[in-house]
């Protein structure tokens, strides 16, 4: 190829893909098309041979280049090719913008729904590598989930193309949910996963729905000890490792403290895999940072959680808190009605005063 | 030419005469009580002309005879005024005189009379008619009937009439020839006609043509019935109906054995009558060793021009067809014309009008066409080395170089016939046994199928072509559970149908994007619903993502979706999936008009005059009927334990949120209903079990709906059973919880779990969970085992504020209500109240 790199800063500053397309082609005197398509071929001959550093930066060029009336199936596939690059490279950054670009693309071309369906699933697959490995990554994963559930179209598609496809991804979406901060991400993933009727061995889906939905604390610890072999063993949660700890016994500890108003600490510690001082350690701390009204029996070894209903003014307060509102909103209309009355009884007072 | 149209109009006014008239006229027909002249006919009679002449002589004097009899009563009769009576005479002697076929160039004198009879009736009309006020009623109405029936009989031969008049010595002169030619089309039905129908119906015009032709070829015919002589002259039509009947006990076996020998024979000489009319002379036709295959295509033309004449008997085309092709084979002339002439007669087959719904009619096309196709099938599979043209090139060369050019697309008959069978299915009562029959043909169909697959295989067809074979095939397998496909169809041990089914489906999936590629969706999905494959049809469902496309598509396609839909249904219910079998029938069964969305019925007052015949055409056979009471159950049952836990956790809500409307209209029907009698409707006991679950009372529920009879349409009945059981079981505890939990301060879980009979870990979950949804303000004791209820004991103020806070908020929906519904009339409503 006969592009040099002063050339390529040139690109660089910005100009329109259109122009310069129009500069190049004046000034080597090349056609328009073959010229693009010999950078997508050398692109991918780069790629081929390991240079990945190159092939991205002809990538690149092949992007500025490459306007609108270019075929589009090759632009594709060399976006796919650019994101290989990158994550091969480890440029993450790069990367999670590529990858919504790609996401894009997928939903608006043109195929059948089932071959959208296999370029998603290859999609997330690939997105695996970019999330757990940017720090935003975790957050974006539980994104998708709180997408679905508040019915945006596409990430209820994504979700269903997975089940329907790979539903062993849901471990990692899974994890992305319990390590969110946002609280409630495990009920909504569980809730998809149950309304849909996802079917998946995974024991990290498993220990959470045993967890959350059956409230079945010795099936959930089992599960759990399952868990921590598997994520310590798995290419992409093996950096999470200890996170994923931390969340899982605290999140046992939660659901016990809503369900339960006593405990015993062997239990407890049982279920949390840990022993029954580091039990009491944890329920010290919960009740240090104020999340818990709770008292430790130590000579029957018990939690006693201590739960108040709502007070009654409380639930009155709720009952009242709209009808302000829904008043007004009443009122409004009444009022727009009203005027348009007004004016057609101007127009049809006859009508009227027959009454 | 004039005397042409005279006779042939006597043979076309008689036939509406006897097509208006009844009993009496046909009788007439079947009594040649005195000997008559009549007339041979050549052309049928080619083999036995000399013991025909024998006969004719006999026949002949007894019609002369009979005739003179007629005139003499008649004039009889006008002497004494009894019209009535001439006036049955006056038809008497029309058939008579139509009977005899005399011809009136050898007898004149015949002619004669004839004509001057006529004209005497005229007479006596007119006078009367002069005196008419005079006559008694009876009298009165015959005189008004003859007057027409003279009037509209000589209408057609006015010209002779007169003529008569002027000059009695003259009569007219009809061509033989040409008078036979005007007769000819007569015969040609009553092969076919007569075949089907053994006892035809009395006011058609069969009868009389069969009889025609038994007297024209059947030597003894004339003593069949000469026993009953005198009976006309007496002409009351009570006695002539009666003495029908008599005779048709006593003689039917008689004349339906010499109708049915008559049927074989014309069947084989009409044909060749054909042959013989189109080759000028009956000579011509005897030496069949001289067809050539150009002859062969030049009486295919000619029987093809015939097309689309309204005078010609719509079968006669296809008859013709047969014929010349069984000819062609007899002569050898090669397979190719034969497959050639094959074409021909399944398209004419095709082509007759699909006429009123006259089943037999129709079931015979059928199977013919089902014969038709197959053996053209066949001749392809048997001789690969015929070229097929799937297109007309060129009309003008019918052969190319030796080989005569076969025409045809094969794969476009089975559709039809496919279609046609479809046609049929829909327009045939379901509990005849001709629908069984047409059933049964569905197994021709496949072989058919099979064959053509071959076939297409043989000339490596496009995929499409595959496709739209793949399509018919899943058309008839998709409604089947596989049992019945390996059973029937897939008979080898080493098939199974639902991998042939998957891969039909595979197959138009990959090759069609379009109606075809839905459809197949569709079917796949209905078959692995019934099949009770859950993950599969899961699986289909979200790859394909039908139901975001099947808008586009035409009305067949989404009755196809909606059938689909129903067994998605109740196959996630026989799964346990209660909610979705809710949501997935919720659309279908909502508006009340479930039979017209899987197009099993309509409601004939929903549709004018004009859509109803539209709807018709959507209607499914019966066998594809899915049972609506099924339908309509397990969506009640799905709604129930949806519903009944949700109603009774917002008990003490002002503002419900109904999940399902129809579900809450039955209740209040019932609550609205003086005395509650047992349940009788499967609807009726999924109610009543409802009530039975608001109680808490879970036996009693359950055996309300395992009682209903429509679970025993499932294969799976008993794991459907025990399945409802346990949700009725967990959905009754929750209700329960709802309900009573008030009037407890702790329950333990082991007596909840005696209770309702279910392990006490479900019973922690179920409570888990509403603790956790805060559905239940209590909390679980591990060490004892029990549930403590967090009962609030508000005091008076409190209970009495929160009253208040309710009845605002009642109030303010109250408003919202009207301001909704109303449309808000204010002003109005204000002045009405002052007036």
């Amino acid at each position: 190829m006969i592009y040099s790199r002063t050339e390529a800063k040139k690109t660089e500053t910005g100009q329109d893909s259109d122009e310069l397309f129009h500069q190049l082609c004046e000034r080597e005197g090349m056609t328009a098309s073959s010229m693009v398509a010999d950078l997508y071929q050398f692109a991918k001959l780069n790629y081929e041979c390991g240079d990945y550093e190159s092939a991205l930066d002809t990538l690149t060029w092949f992007f500025t280049l490459a306007n609108s009336q270019y075929n589009q199936e090759e632009v594709n596939s060399a976006n796919w090719g650019r994101l290989a690059c990158e994550i091969l490279l480890q440029k993450f950054d790069d990367a999670l913008n590529n990858l919504d670009q790609l996401r894009e693309s997928i939903d608006r071309g043109s195929e059948t729904q089932a071959d959208k369906q296999i370029k998603r699933c290859w999609w997330v697959h690939w997105s695996l590598f970019v999330f757990f490995h940017h720090e935003d990554g975790l957050d974006r994963l539980a994104q998708i989930i709180a997408g679905s559930e508040q019915e945006l179209r596409e990430d209820r598609v994504l979700l269903s193309t997975i089940q329907n496809h790979c539903p062993y991804l849901f471990r990692y979406f899974a994890v992305a949910a319990l390590l969110s901060t946002r609280g409630d991400m495990v009920k909504r993933l569980l809730q998809f996963i149950t309304d849909n009727r996802v079917v998946t061995e995974d024991p990290i889906v498993e220990f959470l729905l045993a967890l959350y939905k059956d409230f079945d604390f010795p099936r959930a610890s089992k599960k759990l000890g399952i868990c921590f072999d598997v994520v310590q063993n798995d290419f992409f949660l093996t950096g999470c490792y200890q996170m994923f700890i931390e969340a899982a016994k605290r999140a046992v500890l939660q659901n016990f403290i809503t369900i339960y108003q006593c405990i015993s600490l062997k239990m407890l510690a049982e279920c949390m895999h840990v022993s029954e001082a580091q039990a009491e350690q944890w329920i010290v701390k919960y009740i240090q940072e104020k999340n818990l009204i709770a008292k430790i029996n130590a000579k029957e070894a018990h939690v006693i959680i201590k739960k108040d209903p709502p007070p009654i003014h409380q639930q009155m307060l709720d009952k009242t808190q709209d009808l302000k509102l829904r008043s007004s909103v009443l009122h409004q209309k009444v009022r727009q009605k009203y005027e348009e009355n007004q004016k057609k009884g101007r127009g049809g007072s006859k009508h009227i005063s027959t009454y | 030419m004039s005397e042409v149209r005279f006779d042939y109009n006597i043979e076309m006014a008689n036939l509406i005469w006897s097509n208006s008239s009844d009993d009496s006229d046909k009788e007439i027909y079947e009594k040649p009580e005195k000997p008559g002249i009549k007339k041979s006919r050549p052309m049928l009679a080619l083999d036995n002309e000399e013991t025909q002449k024998v006969v004719v002589r006999n026949v002949k004097e007894k019609r002369t005879k009979e005739l003179d009899d007629t005139i003499k009563l008649i004039n009889n009769s006008a002497r004494i005024r009894d019209v009535s009576k001439v006036c049955d005479l006056f038809a008497n002697l029309i058939q008579v005189f139509e009977k005899g076929k005399f011809n009136l160039k050898t007898d004149m004198s015949i002619g004669k009379s004839y004509f001057k009879t006529l004209l005497d009736i005229k007479t006596f009309i007119n006078e009367q008619w002069e005196s008419r006020s005079r006559l008694n009623r009876t009298n009165a109405r015959a005189l008004n009937t003859l007057k027409q029936r003279w009037n509209k009989y000589t209408k057609d031969f006015q010209a002779e009439l007169e003529a008569y008049k002027e000059n009695p010595n003259r009569t007219p002169e009809p061509d033989i020839d040409e008078l036979e030619e005007a007769r000819e089309p007569t015969p040609v039905d009553s092969p076919v006609t007569v075949q089907e129908e053994p006892l035809p119906p009395p006011a058609s015009d069969k009868p009389d043509e069969k009889d025609d032709s038994e007297w024209s070829d059947e030597t003894d015919s004339s003593d069949v019935t000469t026993s009953s002589d005198t009976d006309s002259d007496i002409g009351s039509e009570i006695r002539l109906t009666a003495r029908h009947f008599l005779k048709s006990y006593t003689q039917a076996k008689k004349a339906s054995q010499i109708s049915r020998k008559r049927t074989t024979e014309a069947k084989e000489k009409k044909p060749k009558e054909e042959l013989d009319d189109d080759k000028k002379g009956p000579k011509a036709g005897e030496t069949l060793e001289e067809l050539t295959i150009q002859r062969v295509l030049n009486e295919e033309d000619k029987i093809l021009s015939l097309r689309g004449r309204t005078s010609e008997r719509p079968t006669q085309l296809v008859d013709g067809l047969i014929k010349l092709q069984a000819k062609s084979r007899e002569a050898k002339l090669g397979d190719a014309l034969a497959l050639r002439l094959c074409f021909r007669i399944i398209s004419a087959i095709f082509d007759l009008k699909p006429g009123p719904i006259n089943t037999t009619g129709q079931s015979r096309k059928w199977e013919l066409s089902l014969k038709y196709v197959r053996e053209m099938l066949d001749q392809l599979l048997q001789h690969p080395e015929i070229k097929l043209y799937s297109t007309y090139t060129d009309s003008e060369i019918e052969t190319v170089g030796e080989e005569v050019l076969v025409i045809g697309d094969p794969l476009m008959w089975v559709e039809r016939l496919n279609d046609q069978l479809f046609n049929l299915l829909q327009n045939t009562d379901h509990n005849s046994i001709l629908y069984i029959d047409r059933l049964r043909d569905d197994v021709t169909l496949f072989v058919i199928f099979n064959l053509l697959e071959d076939f297409l295989k043989s000339i490596s067809a496009t995929p499409d072509s595959f496709v739209r074979l793949a399509v018919m095939r899943l058309e008839h397998h998709y409604y089947k559970p596989s049992a019945l496909l390996k059973a029937t169809y897939y008979k080898d041990e080493t098939l199974n149908p639902d991998e042939i089914v998957l891969k039909m489906g595979e197959y138009v999936f990959e090759n069609d994007s379009k109606e075809m590629y839905v459809k197949s969706v569709i079917f796949l999905v209905y078959y692995l619903a019934i099949n009770d494959d859950w993950i599969q049809v899961q699986h289909i469902m979200l790859t394909h993502r039908v139901q975001d496309i099947v808008q586009q598509y035409s009305k067949q396609v989404q009755i196809l979706y909606n059938r689909a839909l129903a067994q998605l249904g109740i196959c996630a219910f026989r799964h346990g999936h209660l909610d979705i079998a809710h949501d997935t029938l919720l659309d279908l069964i909502s508006n009340s008009r479930l039979k017209e969305h899987l197009a099993q019925g309509f409601n004939p007052r929903s549709l004018d005059s004009e859509q109803e015949p539209v709807a018709m055409k959507f209607i499914l056979p019966y066998h594809l009927h899915i049972s609506v009471e099924l339908i309509e159950c397990v969506y009640m049952c799905a709604a129930m334990i949806k519903e009944v836990p949700y109603m009774a956790s917002k008990e003490l809500e002002t503002k419900k949120r109904l999940i399902s409307r129809l579900f809450h209209n039955q209740l209040k029907n019932r609550e609205k209903q003086l005395i509650v009698g047992p349940p009788d409707s499967s609807r009726d006991y999924v109610i009543a079990a409802a009530y039975k679950m608001r109680e808490g009372n879970w036996k009693q529920c359950c055996n309300l709906v395992l009682n209903v009879r429509v679970w025993s349409l499932f294969k799976q009945e008993k794991q459907v059973k025990e399945m409802l059981e346990i949700r009725i079981k967990e959905t009754t505890l929750e209700t329960y919880l709802y309900g009573f939990s008030q009037a407890y301060s702790s329950i333990s879980l082991s007596s909840l779990a005696d209770k309702f009979e279910l392990p006490e870990s479900t019973v922690c979950k179920i409570v888990s969970q509403l603790i956790s949804s805060h559905k239940l303000q209590a909390s679980l004791d591990e060490p004892s085992r029990s549930i403590i209820i967090h009962s609030t004991q508000a005091n008076r103020l409190q209970q009495l504020s929160i009253r208040l806070s309710e009845k605002l908020d009642l109030l303010t929906s109250a408003n919202q209500d009207m301001a909704k519904f109303k449309q808000i009339n204010i002003p109005q409503e204000y002045q009405r109240g002052r007036h």
